[in-house]
């Protein structure tokens, strides 16, 4: 009975993964411009910000940051654990979701109370740029949206000629060092490594998001190793000191062991495209000198 | 014959104890409905479960959120209270429950299935929920090694291991699914009253309210059972049939909860318990008590989850477990 | 009243009893006797139907116990046996009511007249006093009387007693013998299995002498000291000793 519980789950894991998620598209209804809004991810704020309506943001989820002045906004919790009625309570007009993280049936709820909800698709990053323009354009502002997609679209073409005739690096992008944990194949940061010129060393890997241990990062033998770190000023000491045991991972030898502010390069936004060249820049020191593709969004 | 004074004292101790839990259940209920990150005046509360007008945001937070969250509460505690007692009484091991005996966990594991094959039939959820409780009792008792007859600890032992092994294959799951998926797997593992709606919860609260009768007309039978089976069948009960219905009865009210809250732990292990040293060991007095207690608990945890860490949201099967695992200490240790 | 006809039992290990046949009389006491094992608990819980024997059958009132229902065949023999287990606190009252479980169901509460019967039980066997006291709180001579009591309250024509006066004091065990002279006298039909041969010798009208797989029917008075060496397989200077 045991052996049978356990042998099921291995085989619906199995299913589960190769499974890609059903996901709600934001439907473009009545445009009218909404005059208060609660984003619910960081990402979600940054997208509304950039169509030029960060003065209309009236409440945020934790770890929201940008622009800045929605750090002194009121909190409607985590974005899968945000209270329903805290964002009720704000009165918005509009809720900006996003299909990566926030329950759907929370966001079910909050339709039900009569409060127009758009789910922005953001789980890989071709979806960001559809999603920035669902979104404009049921928020009167599709010009906008456009402008911001071009941007970015000029940003990655800009890296992409840059990278295109030098050897691809082997990366490890880890979230997390103890345990190591990074992105798997066809995650949002699977895509960004590779969009910046390097071949990530679990592109390979089924699992959207596999721990590793030292010793299969070890036996991968990544070129560069990058942390995406929430507290890059406390982790830089601690993760250095703890990788310069492992000399045989090649990044280690070569001193190409860097941490990147986790802000930059884990919110789909059309600042991505930041991340994007700073990731560049982290994997081909000498091609991105002086930000040779500086993105230029409002 | 006279009723002697103990028996008019053991009548008004019961009716004292019904009385004191309804106001609680009642004032922790208001409580829960005026209280929110909303501010909505009592006045405004009462219209809005009176009329609905979809219009007023106020009424709607009161009817799509607040009313089916409290009434969600009050029908899982109602309904785990009662099982805690049916396996207690089954296993005449006051440390028994749903929850101890890995009965929860193998109902929410049966309803992970149903989420990870995005099984779309009705009553997927309470059906599997069922199947995976059932399958549980089956593994206990074989892992224990007992017959339905067992009353040491090491059904609970087992009861423990199962829970281990479910702990497992959550952290399995959660370590391959999809980030976004993540939260409605934990909710099955941690419990939570955020997610009711009247379409799920008016189902599973009329067939809780079945299984209440069912269970009531069964008091009896519980109570020579807990004098000892060779008692209880010289006196005149089947006892096979008894056990099994009882297993059943206290297995479809743990699944049917969890179907619709998940697993909130130490809810029928706390309160019977509560309630014995209340009124004593009556089951036709317990039932009502322990339902009534239950109720009021799982309100009370609520609230608090919700309130605690404002506008963050608490599992209410957290706030339970930080009631319930010092009583359980209590009783481990009063058991010697 | 009850009769036992080619019953064989056997556990896992041993055989216990081997066509053993027997009559208890309607209003007779009846001893049983027998060393450890020999299978006196085992006949008494052949005749409530808490064991079923592999071959042979079981009658009480010329109808094999199989074809009672358990509430038809609660009505007709009650049993006081040894280890009950009390861990939820019962009271001496609530234990003694519980004996009316035969008579009552989801739709039938106990009435006034059920409480009575239990109260005259309870007075019967000297435990009126005790009733609100929580049963694990009591003497093993008090708890014995309570559950005879309530077999009491059964109000069946039979009772089987498992060891009576095992636990008991002295004092204890003279009040039991009396209450079972007394209930004898009421033309109860009693089986009791005991190793108190003294007790056995002084109510019993006849003696199921288990040895050796096999019953065998005897007179009190037969109760002689070859036979206990016989049975028990005690020596002489054992017996002095």
């Amino acid at each position: 009975m045991l052996n049978a519980y356990l042998l099921l789950f291995l085989i619906l894991t199995g299913w589960v993964t190769g499974n890609p998620d059903s996901v709600v598209s934001a439907q473009p209804r009545d445009i009218h411009p909404p005059t208060r809004i609660v984003t619910l991810a960081p990402s979600c704020a940054e997208i509304v910000a950039g169509l030029g309506l960060g003065d209309k943001i009236a409440g945020v989820t934790q770890y929201t940051d940008w622009p800045p002045r929605v750090q002194s906004l009121p909190k409607v919790g985590g974005f899968t654990d945000f209270s329903i009625e805290a964002v009720a309570a704000l009165k918005p007009d509009l809720v900006v979701a996003t299909d990566d993280g926030n329950p759907s049936d929370a966001l079910r709820r909050i339709e039900r109370l009569g409060i127009r909800v758009v789910t922005l698709k953001l789980q890989s990053y071709g979806a960001i740029e559809e999603s920035i323009v669902t979104l404009g354009d049921a928020v009167g502002r599709g010009q906008q949206a456009r402008h911001l997609v071009a941007e970015m679209k000029r940003v990655e073409a800009c890296v992409a000629a840059r990278t295109r005739n030098v050897p691809h690096p082997s990366v490890l992008l880890a979230y997390e060092m103890a345990p190591i944990v990074t992105a798997g194949a066809g995650t949002f940061t699977d895509q960004l490594i590779t969009m910046a010129g390097g071949a990530s060393i679990t592109h390979d890997v089924a699992t959207p998001y596999p721990r590793l241990t030292i010793e299969s990062v070890v036996a991968r033998k990544p070129g560069v190793i990058i942390v995406s770190s929430m507290n890059p000023q406390l982790d830089t000491k601690r993760w250095m000191e703890w990788l310069r045991k492992w000399p045989a991972i090649p990044a280690v030898q070569r001193n190409r062991v860097h941490i990147v502010d986790s802000t930059n390069v884990d919110r789909p936004s059309q600042r991505i495209v930041i991340g994007l060249e700073l990731l560049a820049r982290t994997i081909h020191p000498t091609l991105f000198a002086h930000g040779e593709c500086r993105a230029e969004l409002p | 014959m006279p009723r002697g004074a103990a028996v008019v004292s053991e009548r008004t101790r019961f009716f004292a104890t019904i009385a004191v839990l309804l106001v609680a259940l009642i004032v922790c209920t208001v409580l829960s409905l005026v209280t929110g990150a909303m501010p909505i005046a009592p006045r405004n509360v009462v219209s809005a479960i009176l009329h609905s007008d979809p219009s007023d945001i106020n009424n709607s937070v009161i009817r799509v959120i607040r009313l089916p969250r409290v009434a969600s509460a009050i029908v899982v505690g109602w309904a785990l209270a009662l099982a805690g007692l049916c396996f207690q009484a089954l296993l005449r091991n006051p440390l028994a429950s749903e929850y101890t005996l890995g009965v929860s966990s193998g109902a929410s594991l049966g309803a992970v299935l149903v989420a990870l094959l995005h099984i779309a039939m009705p009553l997927a959820t309470p059906l599997f929920a069922f199947g995976g409780a059932l399958s549980t009792i089956a593994i206990v008792i074989w892992l224990s090694r007992a017959r339905l007859a067992f009353e040491t600890n090491s059904t609970i032992l087992a009861g423990v291991i199962f829970t281990s092994l479910a702990n497992a294959a959550l952290s399995l799951i959660l370590s391959v699914v999809s980030p976004n998926e993540l939260h409605t797997f934990f909710f099955w593992f941690m419990g939570s009253f955020a997610n009711s709606e009247w379409t799920t919860l008016i189902p599973v609260a009329v067939v809780v309210a079945l299984l209440s009768i069912v269970l009531y007309a069964f008091a009896w039978q519980m109570n020579a059972l807990g004098v000892g089976d060779d008692f209880a069948a010289q006196a005149g009960v089947p006892i096979e049939r008894t056990r099994t219905a009882l297993f059943v009865l206290a297995s479809l009210l743990t699944a049917f909860v969890v179907s619709i809250a998940g697993t909130i732990g130490f809810v029928g292990l706390v309160v019977p318990h509560l309630a014995r040293l209340a009124i004593g060991v009556d089951n036709r007095k317990l039932i009502p008590v322990a339902a009534l207690g239950g109720a009021a608990l799982c309100v009370a945890a609520d609230l608090l989850a919700r309130t605690l860490l404002a506008p963050n949201e608490l599992p209410a099967g957290v706030v339970t477990a930080f009631i319930g695992v010092p009583v359980f200490v209590m009783l481990m240790r009063r058991r010697r | 009243m009850i009769e036992l006809r080619d019953v064989s039992v056997a556990y896992e290990t041993s055989q216990v009893l081997e066509r053993v046949s027997f009559r208890v009389q309607r209003g007779a006491f009846t001893g049983l006797a027998g060393a450890n094992g020999s299978g006196k608990t085992t006949i008494l819980r052949l005749m409530a139907r808490l064991h079923t024997p592999h071959t042979g059958e079981v009658l009480v009132d010329d109808r094999d116990v199989a074809s009672y229902s358990r509430r038809e065949l609660a009505r007709l023999v009650s049993g006081v046996w040894q280890r009950p287990s009390l861990s939820f606190g019962f009271t001496a009252r609530q234990i003694v009511l519980l004996g009316r479980t035969p008579y009552l169901s989801p739709l039938r509460w106990e009435t006034r007249d059920d409480e009575a019967i239990a109260g005259k039980a309870m007075e019967e066997t000297q435990t009126a006093h005790l009733a609100s006291r929580i049963a694990s709180t009591l003497s093993a001579g008090e708890l014995q009387r309570v559950f005879i009591a309530a077999a009491l309250a059964q109000q069946t024509r039979v009772l089987l007693l498992d060891e009576p006066t095992s636990f008991l004091d002295l004092r204890q065990a003279a009040r039991l013998s009396a209450l079972l002279k007394r209930l004898s006298g009421n033309g109860i039909t009693i089986v009791c299995a005991s190793h108190d041969l003294a007790l056995l010798r002084r109510h019993a009208t006849s003696i199921v002498i288990l040895a050796d797989r096999q019953a065998s029917t005897t007179t009190p008075d037969a109760l002689t000291r070859e036979m206990l060496t016989r049975v028990f397989d005690i020596h002489e200077e054992e017996w002095y000793a």
